[in-house]
């Protein structure tokens, strides 16, 4: 259950963002997280929904976009989606890929008021 | 910046890494290692697989070239880092309390207890956790998994994300191999698909099978570390 850290992390990164610029209130958090960040979406939706509580973000909606993984192969340059964790080139079998996208765990915006 | 959406709100562009605090104290680490020219390993496995005998191990094969120190990470007691103590090797023991991972800020307060510019090697001993660890970068030069015949050879296709993340995958217990299902060539295969990027060690812990190659890995990792100056 280490989405809790992460989302006590997530709470006062944002926090600090709104204290920073001035802003009032945040109405919506969108958050991109990849497949092999090692985060389970379920799990960080509950521990912002109970550690949001009482905080500046508290009310907040979170809204989480998982990220698929995708590799490029260094052998053929094939570029193609990780599928079932497997990751060989579907065309030539190399093991040689570039990890594109899936490690992904970050904020991607907010919606803010102004006040 | 987006634009605005209704009256008052407007969306804002952020683009920042949740995990920014720890990528901070990890980079620190890593500087720091770098600077004493410490291999720096994080040790990763479920409960049970053996980390602790490996690290005794390794560092009884290990002494005669190099000075190993160990940080073991725990959720409470000391019986692990007791037992590194006995074995004559310097150990400081992390208490995590209830977190099931190791961060790096935790791996940094436990700098002033180690003489880094005393060791060669820092073992960074993980919660036996095969989920949590794998999200959190401690700065080391080389991450380590093990696993161990007693668990099954599905593990890699459960648990990815760390098996992915791995340099080196090492399995332990290979002595019980006659005696129970665990299907070895299934297992390598599982390694294959989901790990093909890291190198594989088999050896036993008890019988000091393969041990030999592990620790040859290990002193070429720390030579290649000081070449890179």
């Amino acid at each position: 259950m280490h989405e809790l850290s992460i989302v006590q992390g997530l709470i006062q990164q944002v926090e600090e963002y709104l204290a920073d610029n001035n802003y009032h209130k945040v109405l919506q958090i969108d958050l991109e997280v990849g497949q092999l960040s090692g985060v389970v979406q379920d799990a960080l939706q509950f521990a912002y929904d109970v550690c949001s509580k009482g905080t500046k973000v508290d009310g907040a909606r979170l809204n989480i976009t998982v990220v698929p993984v995708k590799a490029r192969c260094q052998t053929c340059f094939k570029e193609f989606r990780v599928e079932d964790y497997c990751f060989l080139c579907p065309d030539c079998c190399s093991a040689d890929l570039d990890i594109l996208q899936g490690y992904e765990l970050k904020i991607k915006q907010m919606e803010v008021d102004e006040g | 910046m987006k634009g605005d959406n209704a009256m008052g709100a407007k969306v804002i562009t952020i683009e920042q890494n949740i995990l920014k605090k720890n990528e901070i104290a990890a980079r620190e680490n890593r500087e720091l290692f770098r600077k004493h020219s410490v291999l720096a390993v994080n040790l990763l496995s479920s409960p049970g697989s053996g980390k602790t005998t490996l690290l005794v191990k390794t560092a009884d094969y290990l002494k005669k070239n190099l000075s190993v120190a160990v940080a073991v990470g725990d959720l409470q007691t000391e019986v692990d880092a007791e037992r590194i103590h006995q074995a004559g090797v310097p150990v400081v023991q992390i208490n995590t309390g209830t977190a099931c991972h190791l961060d790096a800020a935790m791996v940094q307060k436990s700098f002033s207890h180690i003489e880094l510019e005393k060791t060669d090697i820092l073992f960074i001993e993980n919660v036996g956790n095969l989920v949590c660890p794998a999200t959190f970068d401690l700065g080391e030069y080389r991450k380590v998994v093990l696993l161990s015949t007693a668990e099954g050879e599905e593990k890699p296709l459960k648990y990815p994300p760390i098996f992915q993340t791995a340099d080196c995958i090492c399995i332990n217990k290979i002595d019980l191999l006659p005696f129970i299902d665990f299907n070895i060539v299934k297992c390598r295969e599982n390694l294959h698909k989901t790990c093909p990027q890291a190198l594989t060690f088999e050896f036993s812990c008890k019988t000091g099978d393969g041990l030999q190659n592990w620790c040859d890995w290990l002193m070429h990792q720390w030579k290649v570390l000081q070449d890179e100056g």
